[in-house]
């Protein structure tokens, strides 16, 4: 008995939740008649030894009756045992059909944001009990449960901010189910009174409203990162007025620059930031020294060996999503820095380059952190802000020398896929790159899709960490979701929840289902698409370059701007000072 | 429980199995009827074949294990006329 284990979304498929719950409601009632049947076929079991019994008392029994009698107590007992156990195997299957089947209607009824007929369809599904975690969708029930997931994703456990909640077993599954419907059901304003997609997207708003609320003060104002790697260090962070590039970036490492391609060709490299680099540095300064002489877990770039040493790691050329997102592993980072991989993929004929840029999850379950993947820029994003971690994939790509004209993707896990989209819907990024592909693993993905760059994201069902935007993904004609039920995968997988490794498997899974199975056919058309747009060919080689990434500690208006000689006009930051300085 | 007695009565020679096991019957039949009426209309595209499979598989389950019930009513229905012989020696 096979039932199917994941569910594509896209602008091609057609689907009326309604009769699929209707299913699911039937499949209930099937459940339910099997279950019956057992019980009634019980009570012939338990009376059968009895009835064996009785004709041996009988006083003038022929013997040839006894035999035959014996005979047939047999075959009914082996006939018995054989019914039971099918019947058993039915229930089962009957009962997780109905499951799958409750579950894709609300998959289908929650992405068509009418917020009534979503939860009178859960409620109907938790009446037959396709569906057993729709309890109460109100305001209380997300309110009551909201310090749970704040307080493991903040990790307020004493020395346990390394931990990734969304992995711990005790969330998996049944809990994560739950906690997306319960997210999902808040945001959609199941008691607000909101029944329209425009309620919808206010009420999400004010979720991101709340994650700003609980991220941003005191520490979201930062002095931006420093990104090193492939022999530059490049000091970047949000342009705090209006004019020109969101994103201002100040080189502290101009002579290794000087051989470094600019992704920002309109207006050139950036100049160099004129400041000495011993002695009271500035933070920035010293955000870059302490990274260029450290290299934590032993893989990070370490530039100043050469420029032989890089950081160029030759790898086998990612031609699938699965071996796509097995990249993410190969990430590492410590408390006081993040890493951003970049692949440069190369055809040995032709010369002809094109990128992936690989964005891991977060790394730290706490805010404020110098590692610009923590939590402050998850509350970023899901503020719909430029998160600290977007600032940093932009700076390794400009150090990586990507050119304005050569293809490049976006692939990224959890955090990294909401950055990845971020990115890719970045008017200034598609404006200076050819942005070709986008791949998220367990990303929220709601606050942003890019209207035209193919997007394949996959959610695992029991994964909340998809749910944190408090709305359905966003789909089109070029962007697709395909959810999985990590359950199809085996039960560790099934636990680990959120974990990459969940996602890699279910993706080399899909991949291999998608030769064969129709319902997978835009599955694999966006693998044959993304190959394309990036020119992988036989003849194609890929390196991978790491960049080291690291928050700059200190506010705006640092005390230390002077001790690197910069100049100090009053009510400028730190940061607009450095851009002031680095134009002289 | 009078049955440990010995006693004869009629429940002790089986004619409640072979109503519970047509009972059973009855209720796969219900089943294999529900379940054959299904159909996934309005629901194309992605997982609509998934889920027709699944239905025909589970069809297909059904009717083996009434098969199985047919032939256990046949086999209760002989221990019935056994015992009816039995019951007139």
């Amino acid at each position: 008995m096979t039932s199917s284990w994941y569910w594509v979304r896209d602008a091609t498929t057609a689907a009326d939740p309604e009769s699929i719950a209707r299913a699911a409601t039937r499949y209930s009632m099937a459940h339910d008649s099997v279950r019956s049947a057992m019980t009634t076929l019980w009570s012939t079991d338990s009376r059968l030894g009895i009835n064996l019994v009785v004709p041996l008392l009988h006083p003038v029994a022929a013997p040839q009756y006894m035999a035959e009698l014996a005979d047939l107590a047999v075959q009914i007992g082996l006939v018995l045992e054989r019914i039971y156990e099918d019947l058993t195997i039915l229930a089962r299957g009957l009962q997780e059909h109905a499951a799958h089947l409750g579950m894709t209607a609300l998959i289908y009824s929650s992405a068509e944001a009418d917020v009534t007929a979503h939860i009178a369809m859960c409620r109907t599904l938790a009446s037959v009990g396709c569906f057993a975690g729709s309890s109460g969708f109100t305001s209380a029930t997300l309110l009551s449960s909201l310090p749970r997931y704040v307080s493991g994703m903040s990790g307020s456990q004493a020395g346990d901010s390394e931990q990734d909640p969304f992995t711990d077993p005790r969330l998996a599954n049944f809990s994560g189910v739950e906690a997306q419907q319960q997210i999902g059901a808040i945001t959609a304003g199941a008691g607000d009174g909101i029944t329209d997609g425009a309620g919808v997207s206010a009420l999400s708003a004010r979720l991101s409203s709340l994650w700003r609320t609980l991220g941003f003060p005191p520490w979201a104002r930062t002095s931006g990162v420093v990104v090193s790697g492939a022999g530059g260090v490049l000091w970047g962070g949000l342009n705090q007025s209006d004019h020109g590039s969101r994103i201002r970036r100040v080189n502290l490492q101009p002579r290794k620059l000087e051989h470094s391609h600019s992704s920002f060709p309109s207006r050139g490299a950036p100049a160099p930031l004129p400041v000495r680099w011993a002695g009271d540095a500035h933070p920035a300064q010293k955000a870059a020294a302490a990274i260029m002489h450290s290299e934590p877990r032993g893989i990070l770039p370490v530039f100043a060996k050469g420029p032989k040493r890089l950081g160029f790691d030759g790898i086998g050329t990612p031609r699938t999503a699965g071996q796509l997102l097995a990249r993410i592993s190969h990430s590492s980072a410590s408390g006081s820095a993040g890493q951003v991989q970049v692949l440069r993929h190369r055809s040995s004929v032709s010369g002809l380059r094109s990128w992936s840029v690989v964005i891991s999850g977060t790394k730290k379950w706490v805010p404020r952190t110098l590692n610009p993947q923590d939590m402050g820029s998850n509350f970023q994003e899901l503020a719909g802000e430029i998160s600290d971690q977007h600032v940093s994939v932009r700076l390794a790509m400009e150090l990586a020398g990507i050119q304005p004209d050569e293809p490049v993707e976006f692939v990224g896990h959890s955090q990294g896929g909401a950055v990845a989209l971020s990115l890719a819907a970045d008017p200034e990024v598609v404006a200076e790159y050819s942005v070709v592909s986008v791949l998220t693993a367990g990303a929220p993905t709601g606050p942003v899709m890019p209207g035209k760059v193919p997007v394949l994201a996959l959610e695992n069902l029991a994964d909340i960490v998809p749910a944190l935007d408090g709305r359905a993904a966003l789909v089109g004609e070029h962007q697709q979701v395909v959810y999985f039920d990590a359950g199809g995968l085996g039960p560790q997988k099934a636990a680990g929840a959120h974990s990459s490794e969940t996602y890699v498997e279910a993706a080399n899974k899909l991949g291999s289902q998608s030769r064969e199975d129709p319902a997978l056919r835009s599955y694999r058309e966006w693998e044959e698409n993304r190959a394309k747009a990036l020119r992988l060919g036989g003849d194609t080689k890929t390196k991978t370059l790491f960049f080291t990434t690291t928050r700059v500690s200190g506010s705006i208006g640092d005390a230390t701007v002077g001790a690197v000689g910069l100049p100090g006009s009053a009510g400028v930051g730190t940061f607009e000072k450095a851009m002031l300085a680095s134009r002289h | 429980m009078a049955s440990k007695t010995g006693s004869y009565g009629q429940g002790m020679f089986g004619h409640d199995d072979l109503g519970s096991a047509y009972a059973a019957l009855a209720e796969l039949d219900e089943v294999a009827l529900l379940l054959g009426a299904l159909t996934v209309e309005g629901w194309q595209g992605a997982a609509a074949s998934a889920a027709d499979q699944a239905r025909i598989a589970h069809v297909g389950a059904v009717r083996r294990v009434r098969e199985d019930v047919r032939v256990l009513t046949l086999l209760l229905q002989r221990r019935e006329d056994l015992r009816n012989l039995l019951g007139a020696a």
